[in-house]
């Protein structure tokens, strides 16, 4: 082979790679995936604070103060944004947490709150910056929530689809 | 002995008495600020009628002998700790779980092993199960391991819980070739898709911890 075929040949594959490069990344685009390599966070607007989670007590703590029971649970209508493809949807959610539990003793509404808002915040991140939709990212945002707040110190917090039992708050990183 | 078991018609009736027949809750909300009050889910009869049960569950109207079971079942099993975790609206069940460890341990303890009973309150079916967990590194605890299978060690906490809910509620247990049949065209408000929840979801919970 010649030093001149053996260009040309060079030259035609890196075409080759370009092009398959190129189309894997408008393939991605196009379903809404992050390219390679991108941290997830980067792709949801906003950042809820504790403050939007106003518990309210659904079932008060009688007994005696080391009996596990009581109930309080909050409201949240937020917009979830991904601002690459920059779809997004209204997403509600219901946090619901014990008041003393037998594992950590008294729940206190500060805790709720920041736990709350911290799980949203990661759970948000992890399901839109893997490249689901909003549209249909309600139902395993509100599942990992509750593992989040499950694993981060409140033991039996559940959430749900909002009830309309508890006043909303609405969530909205544009406004 | 348990009460005889609903068939699985009268199980299918009192679900689509409760949850209202072809509305995803999960559908995309229109507008910019929607108004709970407005959705087509919650404006439905059997939302409205879900709720009301709850009320009267938790007025006693309905397993009106909840407390008594409950004082009874801490009589018969003094080395435990009990905690009823029902929350109204979110299941289709009343809960308790007996923790096995003496009432007034300390919180934090390395490991938990319980036994949890559900109630129907939408027909008289019950169910049991086996829940442990694990104190982690950082203080927290582990997700529950859930068995239906009872260990040598809790199978006799589970034999007292069963025999007092069949006394108390009249009911029997939910058996899992029938808890295990989809109702395609109604869903809770719990974590799972339209048309794939069970009759177990629907009458006892889709939630176990």
């Amino acid at each position: 082979m010649t030093p001149m075929a053996r260009k040309q040949r060079r030259g035609r594959s890196l075409v080759l790679v370009l092009l398959v490069t190129g189309a894997l990344f408008c393939a991605s685009r196009a379903e809404g995936l992050p390219p390679f390599g991108s941290p997830p966070f980067y792709f949801v607007a906003g950042e809820i604070t504790p403050d939007h989670f106003d518990f309210r007590e659904m079932i008060p703590h009688t007994g005696p103060e080391d009996e596990p029971g009581g109930w309080r649970e909050a409201c949240v209508y937020a917009r979830m944004r991904n601002i690459k493809t920059q779809q997004s949807a209204i997403c509600d959610f219901q946090p619901g947490v014990p008041i003393v539990t037998a594992k950590k003793n008294r729940i206190t509404v500060r805790d709720a709150k920041n736990i709350a808002a911290r799980a949203a915040n990661r759970a948000a991140r992890t399901i839109l910056g893997g490249g689901t939709p909003p549209g249909i990212a309600c139902v395993p945002f509100r599942e990992l929530m509750a593992k989040l707040m499950q694993d981060d110190g409140i033991p039996g917090a559940k959430v749900r689809r909002c009830d309309g039992k508890v006043p909303p708050i609405y969530f909205d990183p544009e406004r | 002995m348990p009460a005889p078991l609903p068939s699985t018609d009268e199980l299918m009736a009192s679900v689509h008495r409760y949850y209202p027949t072809g509305i995803d809750p999960d559908q995309q909300h229109e507008s910019y600020f929607p108004d709970p009050q407005h959705e087509p889910y919650l404006a439905s009869p059997e939302w409205h009628r879900f709720c009301d049960l709850w009320e009267r569950v938790m007025r006693l109207e309905v397993l009106p002998r909840w407390d008594e079971f409950r004082a009874a079942l801490k009589k018969a099993l003094p080395d435990c700790t009990f905690w009823d975790t029902t929350v109204p609206r979110s299941d289709g069940c009343r809960r308790i779980r007996i923790i096995l460890v003496p009432p007034g341990t300390p919180p934090g303890q390395p490991e938990y092993t319980e036994v949890v009973g559900l109630v129907s309150i939408l027909a008289p079916v019950y169910s049991l199960y086996e829940a442990y967990s694990r104190r982690k590194s950082d203080g927290n605890y582990t997700q529950p391991r859930i068995r239906w299978l009872f260990s040598d060690q809790t199978a006799p906490y589970a034999r007292v819980l069963a025999e007092h809910i069949e006394e108390y509620f009249d009911c029997c247990p939910l058996p899992p070739e029938v808890g295990r049949i989809q109702v395609p065209d109604v869903k809770s408000l719990g974590n799972v898709y339209f048309g794939q929840q069970t009759l177990f979801e629907l009458l006892l919970t889709e939630d176990l911890q």
